[in-house]
């Protein structure tokens, strides 16, 4: 260290100017934790760079100081990556939020990180396309975000995930160096797909290139119920192994039902144990085609019931439902725990099962909503006493469901992020010489450690500090 | 300039023996080639001298294969034919080169080869889910995984696509697989100008047919639009029909409907640009084949130059453009070695201006410098760079074939 941390500070001030740095600690607390609801850690400071040189220079700063940083956007990611550790500086990037340019005839969009997700499909909206990427938070978080996570969305079963629309984007590197890293198709290695899902710890992304696409011609959306989870998942199954690629298909247990039902009265039909939601897109010439087929398989397997939301103002509702699930949970339980895993989509049954089987071991009430054509779980545990024991209660069972995914050969994460949160849990996928090679790449890029340190990587028990806490549930 | 391959063969029957010879030639210095069949080794520039081949050829053995979970995990040494082959008896495709027999499942990922339905599903890098990897020090590691979404570690997987096994040597990979679809049909129109192709593309790009590709070709014959589209008998039927509407109005001089068979051999024809621009039938002329991407906006000045370029020096030329993924492929032939080398300089000069030019296949004289095949080190030069030294400290792998000499 060169020069004393409050040195840091005010050099920093100096560059951004006062207001764009906070220090005061009621100012702080927003920054503490993001979405997920089980850590925090105080930042030294938030600093809100305009634009890529003043992220250069912030990062240089802290490099010259040996302070981490780690870059945020709308702080709603679930798997506590955005959390200061090591005594780090935020570097919040949501006010570098312009749309840059929006070229119709190539069909790609360039906006800086702190763009929300939405504002790049109404933007490009009057022109026919779309950004396909749609994350359940998509109203609030950001372009960055999306790149770190390599965010997927209910309808990413069709249309792919981030690493599949990105084309480009602006780095300033660990070291403070501003780099364009180009397209997936200019010679030399496919950096593009290395940065996006790493999280933010090799470098902070100022500037993003998306491809959009032609908002599909046709849509046909269905909600099926059926009398349990097992003959749901089964349809899943049948559903692909048909080779019908849905744009998506989603599945809600019956407590999300109920939830929905409880905190908005959405109707549903009553006695479903779950419900799939299944939309096909593209063009009109075999859609309704499509969706009978859908249909049928459905009915083959055992629904009760098979609707099709047949106006925009019908698939509208059907779709807040499922954006709204979590925010319905929050009012039957006071708090709950998102996981995220994910497992091969056949092993949807036996996945399901030993979920309720570990929330009934522990007394606890677990809720599933999640992405079932991809096999993307988020089972989400329910809980209303804020106690040590019941947190450490929620933390066990979480990972005796991750566990399960890894067992089943699946992933501990399907979208979320490993973050601080699934650090360890790491061991469990990948051996030692699997976590290696990771490390290589993360030396060589990050070679001071202070990009980000303390995500994704596991670093043994101990080597951070953080105060679990479960927090009010509030989306 | 003439650089013999060596008779050294590393020949690893699994991981545990890739690991073991990896190590054994690290110890010894070797510089290593990475192989699968050889038949893309004419690939990339000339490579330098290096002390043996580390082949992959024993590699093929399919770990895991679930049809329900439409996914697959495999041994990259696998033939494609073999590949093809497995996946047809459950009604299954590997929609990368599907119509390709030749060469190793490894060798495709790892020059991340074009394939005609790239546009329908994606190039190899969108269908890779996890692998397995050797590095030059004997490090075995897997990253990613077998399921369709993950986000686990870094994708280490996509890094190696396309790295010319400059990294380390991929050993096993997971791949997304599809279920076959009902119906494979194209339609191909001819049209008087070149630029009037291109306009026909647009215009079905402009619709919402989702054709599987849209490939404008040129050079042999008359220009033609080549449209494919897969699924359902009625999705097939009707978006070919509203799609070769659009086109035709461009003023189109033939139309010619193809069922699944003769769709499948013009397929079999445009999976492999080199195959396609330069036929064998022709002899064994020299040839060249350019390889450019870019704005799709700036395919067709690059492409109207470069035929123009070829035309007055008298170079026969062929092209293949796929105007919806900004990519052209170009087919340069000639007795006249002089006049080849450098009308393939000036279309390659050309294509860089703005954009992307690479060599796919060049007379060696054409492939002594790295930068003559993938032209200068691109903006984040550096960062792989710090990749490669991040892998292959020792540059084992590196055998100058790629990009900046890596
Ligand atoms: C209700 C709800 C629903 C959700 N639904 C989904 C879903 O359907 N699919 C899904 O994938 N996720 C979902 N998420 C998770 C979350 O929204 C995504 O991970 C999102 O991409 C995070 O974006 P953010 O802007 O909030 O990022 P933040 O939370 O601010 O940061 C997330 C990570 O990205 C890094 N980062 C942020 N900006 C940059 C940058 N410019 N450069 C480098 N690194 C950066 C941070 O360091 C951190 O590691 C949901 C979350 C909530 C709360």
């Amino acid at each position: 260290m060169t020069a004393t941390p409050d040195a840091l500070l005010a050099s920093l001030a100096r560059r951004l100017g006062q207001d764009r740095v906070l220090t005061d600690p009621s100012e702080l607390v927003v920054y503490e934790a993001d979405g997920s609801t089980m850590h925090d850690v105080t930042p030294r400071a938030v600093v809100f760079p305009r634009g890529t040189e003043e992220v250069a220079a912030v990062v240089q700063a802290c490099l010259a100081n040996g302070v981490a940083f780690v870059a945020r956007g709308a702080g709603t990611g679930l798997s506590g990556g955005a959390m200061a550790l090591d005594g780090g500086i935020v570097v919040a990037l949501n006010r570098m939020d312009r749309i840059l340019g929006i070229d119709v005839e190539d069909r790609r969009a360039t906006v800086e990180p702190g763009v929300r997700n939405l504002a790049v499909s109404e933007a490009a909206a009057r022109h026919g396309l779309f950004y396909a990427p749609d994350p359940s938070s998509q109203a609030v978080c950001t372009l960055g975000g999306n790149v770190a996570h390599n965010s997927g969305g209910p309808h990413t079963l069709k249309h792919g995930v981030t690493v599949n629309h990105v084309l480009g984007v602006q780095l300033v590197t660990p070291w403070g160096e501003v780099v364009r890293v180009g397209g997936p198709d200019r010679p030399g290695y496919d950096l593009l797909a290395l940065l996006t899902g790493a999280e933010g710890t090799l470098g902070i992304v100022t500037e993003v290139e998306v491809a959009l696409r032609r908002i599909p011609e046709g849509v046909r959306t269905l909600l099926a119920s059926f009398p349990d989870v097992d003959r749901a998942s089964a349809a899943v199954s049948a559903i692909i192994g048909a080779g019908i690629v849905p744009a998506a298909l989603e599945m809600m247990d019956d407590v999300v039902v109920g939830a929905l039902e409880a905190a908005f009265g959405f109707a549903f039909p009553s006695d479903a144990g779950a419900l799939l939601l299944v939309e096909s897109d593209g063009p009109e010439p075999g859609l309704d085609r499509e969706a009978a087929d859908v249909a049928e398989v459905c009915r083959a397997h055992g629904a009760l019931d098979v609707r099709s939301a047949d106006t925009a103002a019908e698939r509208a509702e059907v779709w807040t439902a499922r954006k709204k699930a979590f925010g319905a949970l929050g009012r039957v339980a006071r708090h709950y725990y998102t996981q995220d895993g994910v497992i091969p989509r056949t092993r949807l049954p036996d996945m399901l099962r030993h979920v309720r089987e570990v929330a009934a071991r522990h007394g606890l009430r677990v809720a599933n909503v999640f992405h079932a054509g991809d096999g993307n779980l988020h089972p989400c545990i329910l809980f209303d006493e804020d106690d040590a024991a019941t947190r450490a209660k929620v933390l066990e069972a979480g990972a005796e469901i991750l566990r399960h995914c890894v067992e089943l050969g699946g992933s501990l994460t399907g979208e979320h992020g490993v973050g601080v949160e699934k650090r360890e849990a790491m061991a469990l996928l990948f051996s030692e010489s699997d976590l290696e090679l990771m490390r290589r790449l993360s030396d060589a890029w990050d070679p001071a450690g202070l990009c980000n340190p303390g995500k994704v990587l596991p670093m043994g028990a101990g080597c951070v500090e953080l105060s679990p806490r479960a927090r009010q549930a509030a989306l | 300039m003439n650089r013999a391959v060596p008779d050294v063969v590393l020949e690893p029957g699994d991981a545990d023996e890739a690991a073991e010879l990896l190590r054994g030639a690290a110890s010894n210095g070797l510089a290593l080639l990475v192989r699968g069949h050889g038949t893309r080794a004419s690939q990339g520039a000339l490579p330098r001298d290096v002390d043996a081949v580390f082949s992959t050829a024993r590699l093929g053995a399919v770990e895991t294969y679930e049809p329900g979970d439409l996914t697959l995990t495999v041994g990259c040494g696998i033939g494609l034919a073999a590949l093809h082959d497995l996946l047809a008896e459950r009604g299954q495709w590997l929609p990368l080169q599907a119509e390709r027999r030749r060469g190793t499942l490894g060798g495709l990922l790892a020059t991340a080869a074009d394939g005609v339905v790239d546009l329908g599903y994606g190039r190899p890098r969108d269908l890779v889910l996890g692998a397995r990897v050797a590095l030059a020090d004997g490090l075995v590691a897997r990253a990613r995984g077998r399921v369709v979404k993950n986000v686990a570690g870094y994708d280490v997987p996509r890094l190696l696509v396309g790295s010319f096994g400059t990294l380390g040597a991929l050993l096993e990979v997971s791949l997304r697989v599809a279920p076959r679809p009902a119906r494979r049909t194209a339609a191909l129109l001819g049209y008087a100008s070149v630029a009037d192709a291109l306009l026909a593309a647009e215009r079905v790009r402009e619709g919402r047919d989702e054709p599987v590709f849209v490939d404008v070709l040129a050079g042999a014959c008359e220009p033609q639009l080549a449209l494919g589209f897969d699924g359902s008998e009625e999705r097939v039927a009707g978006c070919r029909r509203r799609a070769v509407a659009a086109a035709e109005r461009v003023g189109c001089t033939g139309l010619m409907l193809l069922d699944d068979d003769a769709s499948a051999e013009l397929r079999r024809r445009l999976d492999d640009p080199v195959a396609h621009l330069l036929p064998e039938d022709e002899g064994a002329r020299p040839g060249v084949v350019v390889r450019w991407s870019g704005r799709p906006s700036l395919l067709g000045g690059w492409l109207s130059a470069a035929l123009a370029a070829a035309e007055r020096a008298g170079v026969a030329v062929r092209a293949d453009a796929r105007p919806a993924l900004g990519l052209g492929f170009l087919g340069l032939t000639g007795d006249d070695a002089d006049a080849l080398e450098a009308t393939a300089r000036e279309v390659l000069t050309l294509g860089r201006r703005r954009g992307a030019a690479v060599l796919l296949a060049a007379p060696d004289t054409l492939r002594g410098e790295p930068e003559d095949v993938w032209g200068p080190p691109p903006a984040d030069w550096s960062l792989m760079e710090r990749t490669a030294q991040a892998l292959d400290p020792q540059r084992v792998f590196s055998c100058g074939r790629f990009v900046g000499g890596l």
